[in-house]
């Protein structure tokens, strides 16, 4: 019923220079690469590209949900928060300062709290590969330079 | 035919503001003699070079400074100015009026008689006899008033708050003014005299008291929170709060902070001597330190170290002192750790240990302690052939209470200490498109155990065994639309199939291992078991429906449903001590839901469901809505069933939270003065959360508060109670005045409304200073 293959998307830009130093610009840089559409450069060739990648922070926070009567925790919210924003080396911006957030519940027990560590980090990289494909869809929403 | 623009042309091209230095917030202090003097005025006579007399709507106008009065004489040889009649002096944005002033235009040497005054960065304002000016920045107002509440215009007005002194010496530079021998006057109460009181003249962060809480309490009595906040440097602050409690004795907080270029961290240590309610010291401590080396030397990419230490003095910390800065309050972890990078390598090296706090009707089994942990790791990818490569190790040293850890395992030996190694190769080949991914994967782990004692008759044990596992998705993309909105609607199915043999493995220790959560993120990876002292026998696949609504202009996710579940080949026989074989060929039915059609709106709920019982195993449901700043109003209900029959994991809980102007019932919706400021005036705000635990049917954490914003005060009352234990409970009622630029702006003082509701945004923060331009005349 009206449904393709997502097809490569049209970015407005042909290269892009970003840095590549956490986890999420690592898998950022390798969906866009994906696309076909748009080739990404390192940040000290920042000036031959046609779009800069900025990133602007990464964040991570915890909250406790729910604790029992006895004080214990017995579930928690996680955060991930990534602001980033795009702009040609001229310094016109493609895409202001944006914010793409995620949080995911997870389950607390304070005798588990080794195993929950592990938990906690499986889902932060969850949540970095949702935040990567909403960038990469960000990015192509973009439409003129 | 299109005219021809040439964008350097001034007629032809784009009209361009350009910036000019003229404009400057500042007139740099060498330039200020150098400024030219505008003189105006009905009758203006004198000599050149030596006096200028004006009469009649006089102005002298030069760099940020403009004097206006009635007479005007101007002497150059001294740069004196002498005003008399209806005097009004704008000094970059402060204003000054009466009767006659004398000022030197270059030095701002001068004085003012009987004169009104206000402030640009703060709109303070206030009375003085007399106000003499020390030089561009500093000025000492004798027998001055000073308030911030908004003059209105009426006969027999008074200001709510008003500070009254022998003298108020102001600092533009330092933002700071210090009063003499005060007293502070609201509405109609007036305070003993106080010596010297200093306070800021913007809103910017500045040393100072911060607003005190007054309590009553029903475990510590009476209680008095004086914070000082001390602002030391820009990258450094700290704030000292003592409190005195009449049924306790006094606490003593201390909150330091610091960030370098090469570390940052803070530390709060809080000290209670000979408190009276268990007869002893009490302390806490809770400080965290990053650090970063220059790794060059080592032959490293990057060198960095963590500190964090969560400790207490006793057991029952948690509930004698509430809101203390570590998330899980029973539960403290102290840790140091050591990253490094080098290339594709990355590892660690690092030591944790918990103190766990005991209540005799909860006692909490604690994690072990790793002392010490090593890891290396090596990732690589896009090897020759599309491969990646990567190459986990980890050598843990467990520390734990074997006394402790019996009550876990009823029946089963004491697990012993002991050390454990494992390495995890893996090699993957994705196939990946815009629009398909197809991810085979295998996986070696071999896992080398050493115990301090015989565990099942022996002192070592030994597990190897691969794993190999093939994800597999396709994403379809349609244009559609839905009430009005256009969209991109995708659909993406997943299959993942993972397939590891049994080894037995009851006879291993479990030292950092429990089942994980059963939810989306979970259900896609080749191990239900967290940690690596079980790698479960797995023949079984993964199917799962997800259909995405995207903004096309933005790219936001609008909508997200998805839908998952396990199919079992074969009986998982690889459990945790206690937990009987796995059977079932389907697992429970995974459903989430995640609604974000506005901004303001956010709802979502995932929902676990098993066919067998017919019954939901774990719930979520959460509603948020927040429409612009100070309204949030947020809802959730989470169920959660006991792990085992004998686990007491579960947890059933409905938890409401909310910042909302009351004035809105009644059609006032305030004004937006920008952040940091509040709405206006004469504004009530109803603050609060409350999480009730279904189970226990207690109020496990409740906190609900009214605010009153009278603009150039504000007050607060908060209600709060804490469950302590099954039949105990803390009960707060507390007390705060905010006068509005007189107390320092810091950290929050109200640290239970931030900490406990996440949407809640304080009625006055930072904010920058405004211009002297808006002050121009």
């Amino acid at each position: 019923c009206g449904f393709k293959l997502r097809e490569a998307p049209n970015f407005a830009f042909r290269t892009l220079a970003m840095p590549d130093s956490s986890a999420y610009l690592k898998q950022l840089k390798r969906a866009i690469e994906v696309t076909g559409t748009l080739t990404t450069l390192p940040m000290t060739q920042a000036n031959d590209a046609e779009a800069i990648f900025d990133m602007l922070g990464e964040s991570r926070d915890q909250v406790v949900l729910s604790t029992n009567s006895a004080g214990q925790v017995r579930e928690m919210q996680l955060f991930l928060k990534v602001r980033f924003k795009v702009r040609t080396p001229a310094g016109k911006e493609i895409i202001p300062p944006s914010e793409i957030t995620q949080f995911r519940d997870i389950t607390y027990n304070e005798t588990a709290a080794l195993a929950k560590e592990n938990e906690v980090a499986l889902l932060y990289r969850d949540m970095t590969t949702d935040v990567v494909q909403q960038t990469v869809r960000r990015l192509a929403a973009a439409k003129s330079l | 035919q299109s005219p021809q623009t040439d964008p350097t042309d001034p007629l032809t091209g784009p009209l361009q503001l350009r910036s000019t230095p003229q404009l400057a917030e500042d007139v740099p202090r060498g330039l200020r003699g150098l400024l030219p003097s505008f003189i105006t005025g009905d009758k203006i006579s004198g000599q050149p070079d030596l006096g200028t007399v004006v009469e009649g709507n006089a102005v002298v106008r030069r760099g940020d400074t403009v004097i206006h009065a009635d007479r005007l004489e101007y002497y150059q040889p001294t740069d004196t100015a002498r005003a008399t009649g209806n005097v009004r002096v704008n000094l970059a944005g402060n204003v000054y009026e009466g009767p006659a002033l004398q000022l030197k235009l270059e030095t701002y040497q001068g004085f003012f008689d009987n004169v009104r005054y206000r402030f640009l960065i703060n709109g303070g304002h206030g009375e003085a006899s007399r106000v003499d000016f020390v030089d561009q920045n500093v000025a000492i107002a004798h027998n001055a008033s000073y308030t911030t509440c908004r003059r209105e215009d009426f006969p027999g007005w008074t200001p709510d708050w008003v500070l009254n002194a022998a003298s108020i010496q102001t600092d533009k530079e330092e933002d700071i003014g210090v009063a003499k021998d005060a007293r502070m006057t609201f509405m109609g109460v007036t305070t003993p005299p106080l010596p010297s009181i200093s306070f800021p003249l913007s809103g910017a962060r500045k040393s100072g008291w911060l607003p005190p809480i007054i309590g009553l309490d029903n475990t510590n009595g009476f209680e008095l929170n004086m914070p000082y906040y001390w602002n030391i440097a820009p990258n450094r602050d700290a704030t000292v709060t003592p409190t005195i409690m009449s049924k306790r004795g006094i606490n003593l907080g201390t909150e330091f902070r610091y960030l370098e270029s090469t570390y940052s961290g803070e530390a709060r240590v809080d000290y209670m001597p000979e408190d009276q309610l268990r007869n002893m010291d009490r302390w806490g401590v809770w400080a965290r330190h990053q650090q970063t080396f220059d790794a060059k030397w080592l032959g490293l990419d990057s060198l960095g170290a963590s500190i964090n230490i969560n400790r207490v003095s006793d057991n029952d910390y948690w509930s004698d002192f509430s809101h203390t800065p570590s998330p899980t309050q029973r539960l403290l972890s102290s840790d140091a750790t050591l990253n490094w990078a080098r290339g594709d390598w990355y590892g660690k090296v690092s030591a944790l240990s918990y103190q766990t706090l005991q209540a005799a009707d909860s006692i909490i089994v604690p994690p072990y302690d790793r002392v010490p942990q090593l890891t290396a790791n090596y990732d690589k990818f896009a090897l020759p052939g599309g491969f990646d490569f990567s190459f986990n190790a980890d050598y843990t040293r467990f520390r734990g209470d074997p006394a402790l850890q019996r009550l876990l395992y009823p029946g089963l030996p004491d697990q012993p200490d002991g050390e454990r190694m494992f390495g995890v190769l893996s090699l993957s080949r994705p196939f990946l498109t815009p629009g398909t991914f197809v991810i085979p994967k295998v996986m070696l782990n071999g896992t080398a155990y050493q115990f301090d004692e015989s565990y099942y008759g022996a002192t070592s044990a030994t597990r190897v065994l691969p794993t190999f596992s093939l994800d597999s998705g396709l994403i379809f993309e349609r244009d559609t639309s839905f009430f009005g909105r256009r969209f991109t609607q995708t659909l993406e199915p997943r299959a993942f199939y993972t397939y590891t043999p049994f080894k037995d493995q009851s006879n291993l220790p479990v030292y950092d291992s429990a089942q994980n959560d059963f939810n989306f993120a979970t259900v896609y990876t080749e191990n239900v078991y967290s940690g690596y002292d079980r790698i479960a026998d797995n023949n079984m696949a993964t199917v799962g429906l997800t259909s995405r609504l995207i903004d096309p202009d933005t790219g936001a996710e609008a909508v997200r449903l998805g839908v998952a579940q396990r199919i079992r080949f074969r009986d998982q026989q690889v459990t945790l001590p206690g937990q009987a074989p796995i059977t079932d060929r389907l697992s429970d039915i995974l459903l989430g839901a995640q609604v974000n059609w506005t901004p303001k709106w956010s709802t979502d709920g995932t929902v676990q469901y098993n066919p067998d019982t017919r019954e939901s195993s774990r719930t979520t449901l959460g509603a948020r809505y927040s429409p612009g700043p100070y309204r949030y109003l947020s809802a959730a209900y989470r169920y959660q069933q006991d792990s085992t029959v004998y686990a007491n994991d579960g947890n059933r809980s409905v938890d409401v939270s909310w910042q909302w102007p009351l004035n809105d019932l009644w059609g006032d919706s305030g004004k937006d003065l920008g952040p940091g400021r509040g709405e206006g005036g004469n504004r009530w705000y109803a603050v609060g959360r409350l999480n009730y635990s279904l189970d226990d049917n207690k109020l496990t954490d409740g906190i609900v508060g009214l605010e009153y914003d009278a603009c150039c005060w504000i007050g607060r009352v908060v209600l709060e109670r804490l469950t302590t234990g099954q039949a105990t409970a803390n009960t707060r009622l507390m007390f705060q005045l905010e006068f509005v630029g007189f107390a320092a702006v810091g950290t929050s003082p109200l640290r239970s409304l931030r900490q406990n509701i996440r949407g809640y945004t304080p009625l006055r923060q930072d904010y920058p200073s405004p211009s002297r331009f808006t002050q121009y005349d």
